[in-house]
């Protein structure tokens, strides 16, 4: 979508009254954005409905029946509800694809016992388009120039300098999770040689690994990206810092596993028996902190084999260790 | 009655003594003598034989916890401390400007016993860092590396409950990933 096309979006998100709105700028639509408690957005979607093009179609209604096929933003509309559509929009357009694609179907591997569960093929993402891919651009950058350099994302400063390890970011790290949200281009985010001209001394200092932790795990959210494999094999060499860096979910028993040997992540999934999301996620932040890095020789995984004469003893204790 | 030990090391100040009174369940026993060498600039009274605490699972089942005097020429006490342990907690003060020496000291004084055995580390006192001040990640992380570990370091505040179960966990949960 062009930045006219997404300014002609905000215009009508904040404008009261409108009913519809169709990008003009594209030849085939690809998102229709209707608001169905009125007359007027009701015809507009029997009109598309009926015209056989292939839309995803964005409701602004408060109604509770609405078909499956429209994505619902609720009203009140807010940046959360935006996203999540959005996401929703980003899932479908991957569905579709693999339709056309003429993806084949998951064969059954019959060597798996029937109680275990098949892993799911991880969604897959281009980190270039988002704050991972800019700020993984950057930090080569700073490391080749051996120059600090400079994000800017609207009024977001972020400062590299890779030699120091470090970033200064004119903003708390708690937005950083917002600033993983949506995608980014060249054009969104300029990165440059320089430091940043900061009027306060409010700015907050963080190490690049975990600087580059935290992007990549809220930018991943259970997906991998294109250059993470599937099925190859990494390894795990340092621990995140589980106690202060953001984690996804059971990031402990992930890590204590795969810390042990190189691992996939199916695999992974399997002995844990985990959704391969919190994998992907704990995987792609690793590799982009430098904790962990990619195996070039594959060998074979063997499963982890605990020794039942600590287990009973083991058990007790994290639950105790979990409950207080 | 099963019975097991963790240790707890690192060197002087680093919160070792802090983070058994964190997890016991009893009133730690601690073997503290007034400091009368250069501790003295750090705490007026030092652990100088060790600390004990000590965890109830059940009736049947006790962790008991023991922390090592940090003054090295204690250390003759790490080792008998250490034999037959689950794991060692390695505590290490997170401001000291001798962070990695003391990684590498405490690393190789239980080489022997980390060979077998997990260890995980905490950093205490990173809250006292100037802001401008980083803990350096990346340099720990290739200090690990060089030892062939691939140990959890967490940052810890030894006074804190969370982040002191939180780092037992990961030495449990090194030993044995699969463990619910």
């Amino acid at each position: 979508m062009s930045a006219s096309s997404l300014r002609t979006i905000s215009g009508f998100i904040k404008t009261k009254g409108k009913h519809h709105l169709i990008l003009t700028d594209e030849l085939v639509p690809d998102v229709l954005i209707i608001d169905i408690d009125n007359p007027k957005g009701q015809q507009l979607l029997s009109h598309y409905q009926n015209s056989g093009i292939n839309l995803i179609t964005l409701s602004l209604s408060q109604q509770e029946n609405i078909p499956a096929s429209i994505i619902q933003i609720r009203k009140p509309l807010t940046g959360v509800e935006i996203l999540r559509s959005a996401e929703k929009i980003q899932n479908s357009l991957v569905s579709k694809k693999k339709i056309h694609a003429g993806e084949p179907k998951k064969v059954v591997d019959h060597k798996r016992l029937p109680s275990e569960p098949l892993p799911q093929q991880p969604l897959a993402y281009d980190p270039s388009t988002t704050f991972q891919g800019m700020l993984r651009k950057a930090i080569q950058l700073s490391d080749t120039e051996k120059t600090p350099v400079l994000i800017s994302i609207q009024q977001y400063r972020i400062e590299i300098h890779a030699d120091k390890n470090r970033a200064r970011l004119n903003f708390s790290t708690k937005r950083l999770r917002t600033l993983c949200q949506f995608p980014l281009t060249d054009h969104l985010c300029n990165i440059r040689k320089g430091l940043m001209v900061s009027t306060t001394n409010d700015n907050s200092v963080i190490s690049l690994p975990e600087l580059s932790w935290d992007v990549a795990l809220f930018c991943s959210r259970g997906r991998l990206p294109q250059n993470i494999a599937a099925d190859a094999q990494y390894a795990l060499n340092t621990w995140p810092n589980l106690t202060r860096w953001n984690h996804c979910e059971h990031a402990m028993r992930i890590a204590s596993l795969w810390s042990k040997s190189p691992n996939n992540i199916n695999n992974i999934a399997l002995q844990l028996a985990l959704p391969v999301e919190n994998i992907c996620s704990f995987i792609t932040a690793a590799i982009d902190s430098n904790l962990a890095n990619k195996c070039d020789d594959m060998t074979e995984v063997l499963p982890f084999k605990s020794k039942k004469s600590n287990s009973d003893l083991f058990r007790k204790l994290l639950k105790r260790l979990k409950r207080a | 009655m099963r019975q097991y030990k963790i240790i707890f090391s690192g060197p002087v100040g680093a919160g070792k003594t802090t983070a058994i009174q964190t997890l016991s369940d009893i009133d730690v026993v601690a073997t503290e003598a007034r400091a009368t060498d250069k501790v003295k600039m750090i705490k007026e009274n030092t652990t100088v034989a060790m600390d004990y605490g000590r965890i109830n699972l059940d009736k049947e089942t006790t962790v008991h916890l023991y922390g090592t005097p940090g003054q090295e020429r204690f250390n003759f006490m790490w080792e008998i401390l250490a034999q037959g342990a689950l794991g060692l907690v390695l505590l290490i003060d997170g401001k000291s400007p001798n962070l990695l020496d003391d990684i590498e000291n405490y690393l190789s004084a239980f080489a022997d016993f980390i060979k077998d055995n997990p260890v995980a580390i905490g950093l205490t006192r990173c809250d006292l860092l100037a802001s401008e001040c980083l803990i350096p990640w990346s340099s720990i992380h290739e200090k690990l590396r060089k030892n062939g570990l691939s140990a959890p370091v967490f940052q810890v505040d030894a006074r804190n409950k969370q982040d002191i179960n939180t780092l037992l966990e990961a030495l449990i949960l090194s030993i044995d990933p699969t463990a619910e």
